[in-house]
């Protein structure tokens, strides 16, 4: 079919127009597919080009800009502490006879839902309705189970309904906590009219008729009582101050009558060792280093004898670039933590986007070649649905 | 392609001159130079009047491959900058004279702009700081070089084609 000059000038702009849309729609809300198509594409490409960039580099910049001595000294300052064996320490409840505690790393929080995602499903015997603890605090019930991912729902979730014990020396008054989200205070209705309550009661975990006996006589707190709202108009109101652990994002302890081979679920981390390249980014500023990936896979974390030392920001087969960030820029994804066994307060990394739940902060890029060159990469994958 | 002499001069220098990017970006006051891939797609696309219209978007193609060798920059985004940088230089070009040397200084820092707006867009997503004397310095440095190498005797000799 032939158009007249006019028409097709038209169509080829028109086209073009298309095409520019859909190409920076592209560039300014980034598809991981498309980057990962793109990035396997010019990997080919880019990789020598890096390679002659590293060589240059190593030309012009004979000196290493950062000797190994320096290094030492910044590692031999830092206390080297396990998030995990310190969550263990602090996390594990007592004992319940007839009962198991299965060990469950949380992969993913939900705080403003009341959620937590479990690394661990059907295939590790969690089934809904079990109780869920750390320690002594009361943490919520499995709620939704898959194959290889559960959820909890906390008892501080929109909606939810806990039984409680109000207690103050010696006696108790039952209720019911109703949760309301992350932002507003869980509130504590339904109380036995024979109680009289009072501001800094303990609010204990109370259990339902499905609880086993043996776990019914545990004590397990949720939070202080609160005398709260306007009394002269009457609508004074009761309210839980919330005593939940920040290390429930890290793992939980869920009670379970039968149990599988392992009472440990460890979600699984995949490492690889890799290579630097080129340090230093031509276009962009900060301590960038390019890194060659020795199997190619998926990598969300470069490390470095369980340190932090920077986030994969971009991947190409099995180039990549990872960015070393501060502790501040961590900010959102990392917490610190005091050491039980060393005394020193240390900063680990929250977990999510692949990033594994604590590494340790405090040793970043740029660093020297011989602390690369035993870097390795790491990648916690996420399996099983979700809502 | 193989027959076009351009190509045999084009890729081996955008080659060699990208991968030696970062090592000056490492020298002080490094990061206020401007783009390399950006001038030498400049200097090797004509303004105005290409012989040949796949060789604009296959070179564009090749640099930002190149880049993504040496920066974490998505191939993308460079491809889009670069694109944008040379369809605006060629609309710039043709509204104002190439005989005064601040107007060509004006075109090339114009039409710096979009390939150094995405560079530091990507900065802004990974939270990296791109200050605007980086910014500005980098457009004024592809105005100056574009102002010296494109003289209106060099268009006439076709030069920059």
């Amino acid at each position: 079919m032939f158009l007249i000059r006019s028409a097709e000038r038209s169509r080829q702009g028109a086209l073009r127009a298309v095409g520019w849309t859909v190409f920076l729609g592209l560039v300014l809300f980034p598809s991981p597919s498309v980057e990962t198509i793109v990035g396997n594409v010019v990997a080919p490409v880019a990789i020598p080009v890096a390679y002659v960039g590293a060589w240059a580099f190593q030309w012009l910049h004979p000196n290493p800009l950062i000797s190994q001595d320096k290094d030492v000294e910044r590692l031999a300052q830092l206390p080297s502490v396990s998030l995990a064996e310190e969550e263990q320490k602090t996390g594990y409840p007592d004992p319940v006879s007839g009962l198991a505690w299965l060990e469950v790393p949380v992969v993913e929080t939900d705080l403003e839902r009341g959620r937590l995602w479990l690394a661990a499903g059907k295939d590790f015997a969690l089934a809904s309705g079990q109780a869920v603890v750390f320690g002594n605090y009361w943490v919520g019930r499995i709620g939704k189970v898959f194959e290889q991912r559960a959820e909890v729902e906390l008892w501080i979730a929109p909606g939810a309904r806990t039984g409680v014990e109000l207690l103050r020396q010696g006696s108790s008054v039952s209720g019911v906590c109703l949760g309301r989200g992350q932002k507003a205070l869980p509130l504590i209705r339904w109380i036995q009219p024979t109680g009289h309550p009072a501001s800094g009661d303990r609010i204990l975990w109370r259990a339902s008729e499905e609880d086993p006996p043996a776990l019914a006589k545990k004590k397990y707190l949720l939070g202080v009582l609160l005398r709260g709202g306007d009394e002269s108009r009457g609508a004074g109101e009761w309210s839980a101050d919330v005593a939940l652990p920040l290390a429930v994002e890290g793992r939980v302890w869920v009670g379970a009558g039968a149990i599988g081979d392992s009472t440990v679920a460890e979600p699984s981390v995949r490492h690889a060792k890799c290579l630097p390249v080129l340090r230093g980014d031509a276009v962009l500023l900060g301590p960038w280093q390019s890194m060659i990936q020795e199997e190619p896979q998926f990598a969300s974390a470069l490390i470095w004898n369980g340190f932090a030392l920077g986030a994969i920001k971009a991947q190409r087969s099995r180039y990549l670039w990872a960015l070393g960030l501060t502790q501040e820029d961590w900010a959102e994804q990392g917490f610190p933590m005091r050491s039980s066994v060393t005394g020193f307060v240390s900063s680990f990394t929250r977990g999510g986007d692949g990033v594994p739940r604590g590494l340790q902060l405090g040793f970043s890029l740029p660093c020297s070649l011989e602390v690369l060159s035993g870097a390795e990469t790491v990648h916690q994958s996420v399996e099983g649905e979700k809502d | 392609m193989r027959r076009d002499i351009r190509w045999r001069v084009a890729l081996p220098i955008s080659f060699f001159l990208v991968a030696l990017q970062p090592a000056l970006r490492a020298f002080p006051a490094g990061s206020f130079l401007p783009d390399f891939g950006l001038v030498l797609l400049f200097v090797f696309i004509p303004a105005v009047g290409s012989r040949s219209p796949w060789f604009p978007p296959i070179l564009v193609f090749w640099v930002g491959a190149f880049r993504a060798g040496v920066s974490a920059i998505s191939p993308l985004s460079s491809w889009a900058g670069f694109g944008l940088s040379i369809l605006l230089r060629r609309w710039v070009h043709r509204q104002v004279s190439p005989h005064s040397f601040f107007l060509r200084f004006s075109v090339g820092v114009i039409s710096a702009i979009p390939s150094t707006s995405m560079d530091a867009l990507v900065s802004v997503q990974w939270g990296v700081a791109f200050p605007m004397e980086v910014f500005w310095a980098r457009c004024l440095g592809v105005g100056l070089l574009w102002a010296f190498f494109t003289r209106p005797s060099s268009l006439r000799r076709g030069l920059s084609s």
